[in-house]
C-alpha cells in the first residue's frame, strides 16, 4: 500500500515537473532559419527592403502564463544586406547604424501581453547605435511544435513579430535627409529549437 | 532634399566664410572667436547639436572644435622657434582626439587596422611648425586647408560616409570663401583694410579640420587608407612651399595652391580604386 502511495506521489510530482517544463519552453534561435527584415519608404517611390544575416537569441514561451514569456535577440549590425554593396556600406556608416562603434543591435523583452490564442504584444528595449528605446512588437506563435525526422530529439517551433521603429528616436537624422522613412517597418520570422 | 543638401553643405558655409573674411574689418582680435563660431555653425547645420555626453564619435567633433580653440590659445604663447613644443601640443591634441574618437572601435579590436590614422596626426603635428608662415602668407594655410578638406570630402564620399563628406565639404566651402575674399582684396589692393586670420585662428582651423579627417579615416566603412596617407601630406606642404617672392603677388597664391593641391589630386584615384558602386 505504501509502495502504491509512493508511486502515485512520485508520478504526480514528475507530472507537475513535466508540466512546468512544458509550460515554459526555452527555444534557441536557429541561425539558419531566422529572417530579420526591414522595409523603409524610399522617397515615396517604393518600399526599400533589407535584412540582417546574423541573428542569435532565445525565446522562452510560457504557454500557461504568456506574460511570463521572454524574448532576447541579438543582431549583428554588420550583417546588413540591402541587395546593393554600396548601400550596405552607407548603412554601416555613422550616418546610420554606425557599426564600427556599435556592432550589435539587441532587443530584450520587458513585458508580454496576451492578445489571442497564439498572439501577443511584446514590449522591450531595443538597443541600437548606443541608444535604448522601448519598442512594442505584435507577435504570433505558429503553434506548431515538431521535429525533423532525422533529428527527432530537437523540437522546433516558429514565431513572427512585426513592429515599427522610428528613426528619429535613435537620432538618425540622415534617414529623412536622404528621403527615407522616417519609419522603419520591421518583420521578424524566427524558428527556435529546443532539445527534448 | 537636394536643395537642403546644397544649402547646408555649400551655400551657408560659403556665406559663413564670407562673413569670416569680412569680420577682419573689425581687427584681428576677434578672428579666433569668429572662426570658432562659423565652423561650429557649419557643423551644427549638418549634424545638429550633439547631446552631452556625446554617444557616437561624430557627436564628439563639436566638442573637439572647442578644445581645438583651447589648443590654439595655448599655441599663442609658444614662439615659432620652439618647434618641439608646437609639435608636442598639436600632436598631443590630435593623438588624444583620435583615441577619444576611436575608443569604441578600438575596444572591439580595431587598433592595428586603424594605424594609418597616424598619418594625419603626424602630418598635423609636423605642419604646426609652419603655422607661423600664415602671418606673412595669408593665403598659404587657408589654401592648404581647402585642399585638405576637399580631399577628405572625396575620401569620405567614396568611403560610404556621406554625412562627413558634407562636413568636410562645408569646411572647404567656408575656408574657400574666406580665401576667395582675401584673394579679391589682394587683387584690388585693399588687403590692409581687413585683418587676416591670426596664427591662433589658423591653428584652430588646422587642428579642427584635421580632427574631421581623423574621424573620416576611422569611421568611413570603405575608406581608402592610402588615400588618407596621401591627402595628409597636405598638412606638411605649407612648411616647405616656396614664398615665390620673385613672382607677382597675385600669382603667388595660384602657384602655392597648385602645389598644395597635389596630395588631393593624388588621393582621388586611390579613393576611386576602393570605391566600387
Amino acid at each position: 500500500m505504501k509502495t502504491t502511495h509512493l508511486g502515485v506521489l512520485t508520478g504526480v510530482a514528475l507530472a507537475a515537473l513535466s508540466s512546468a517544463a512544458i509550460a515554459a519552453d526555452t527555444y534557441t534561435v536557429d541561425p539558419a532559419h531566422v529572417w530579420v527584415t526591414f522595409a523603409v519608404n524610399h522617397s515615396g517611390w517604393d518600399m526599400a527592403q533589407g535584412l540582417f544575416h546574423n541573428v542569435s537569441g532565445s525565446i522562452t514561451l510560457d504557454k500557461d502564463d504568456v506574460t511570463k514569456s521572454k524574448v532576447s535577440v541579438k543582431i549583428d549590425a554588420t550583417s546588413i544586406d540591402t541587395n546593393f554593396a554600396q548601400r550596405n556600406s552607407d548603412l554601416q556608416s555613422p550616418d546610420f547604424l554606425n557599426v564600427a562603434e556599435f556592432p550589435a543591435i539587441t532587443f530584450d523583452s520587458t513585458a508580454v501581453e496576451k492578445t489571442g490564442d497564439k498572439s501577443g504584444k511584446i514590449t522591450g528595449n531595443l538597443v541600437m547605435i548606443g541608444k535604448t528605446v522601448p519598442v512594442t512588437l505584435d507577435a504570433t506563435w505558429s503553434g506548431v511544435e515538431a521535429a525533423y525526422p532525422w533529428a527527432p530529439d530537437v523540437i522546433r517551433t516558429g514565431f513572427t513579430a512585426t513592429g515599427v521603429v522610428h528613426s528619429a528616436d535613435f537620432g538618425m537624422t540622415k534617414v529623412v535627409e536622404d528621403g527615407l522613412g522616417p519609419d522603419i517597418l520591421v518583420t521578424i520570422n524566427i524558428e527556435g529549437e529546443k532539445t527534448k | 532634399m537636394f536643395t537642403s543638401l546644397a544649402l547646408n553643405t555649400v551655400v551657408l558655409p560659403f556665406a559663413f566664410g564670407l562673413a569670416l573674411a569680412l569680420a577682419g574689418r573689425f581687427g584681428s582680435k576677434g578672428m579666433l572667436g569668429a572662426a570658432v563660431l562659423v565652423l561650429s555653425a557649419a557643423y551644427v547645420l549638418l549634424e545638429g547639436l550633439p547631446g552631452f555626453p556625446p554617444v557616437a564619435s561624430k557627436q564628439k567633433v563639436l566638442y573637439l572644435f572647442a578644445l581645438a580653440a583651447g589648443v590654439a590659445l595655448v599655441s599663442r604663447f609658444i614662439p615659432p622657434r620652439a618647434k618641439v613644443l608646437l609639435v608636442a601640443l598639436t600632436g598631443g591634441f590630435l593623438l588624444g582626439a583620435a583615441v577619444w574618437l576611436g575608443i569604441n572601435k578600438f575596444a572591439s579590436g580595431g587598433v592595428m587596422a586603424s594605424a594609418f590614422v597616424l598619418a594625419p596626426i603626424v602630418a598635423g603635428a609636423f605642419g604646426s611648425t609652419g603655422l607661423h608662415r600664415s602671418a606673412r602668407q595669408p593665403l598659404l594655410w587657408p589654401l592648404a586647408l581647402v585642399c585638405l578638406a576637399i580631399g577628405a570630402a572625396l575620401l569620405s564620399a567614396f568611403g560610404a560616409f556621406v554625412g562627413f563628406a558634407q562636413v568636410a565639404g562645408a569646411c572647404a566651402a567656408l575656408i574657400g570663401a574666406y580665401a576667395l575674399v582675401r584673394y579679391i582684396l589682394l587683387l584690388a589692393g585693399r588687403e590692409a583694410g581687413f585683418a587676416i586670420l591670426s596664427t591662433t585662428a589658423t591653428t584652430f582651423l588646422t587642428v579642427s579640420v584635421t580632427s574631421v579627417v581623423i574621424l573620416i579615416a576611422l569611421f568611413a566603412p570603405t575608406i581608402s587608407q592610402a588615400g588618407v596617407v596621401v591627402v595628409s601630406l597636405t598638412l606638411i606642404l605649407p612648411v616647405f612651399v616656396p614664398d615665390f617672392a620673385s613672382q607677382p603677388r597675385a600669382l603667388v597664391p595660384v602657384l602655392q595652391g597648385l602645389i598644395l593641391a597635389l596630395p588631393t589630386i593624388g588621393a582621388v584615384p586611390l579613393a576611386l580604386m576602393i570605391h566600387q558602386p
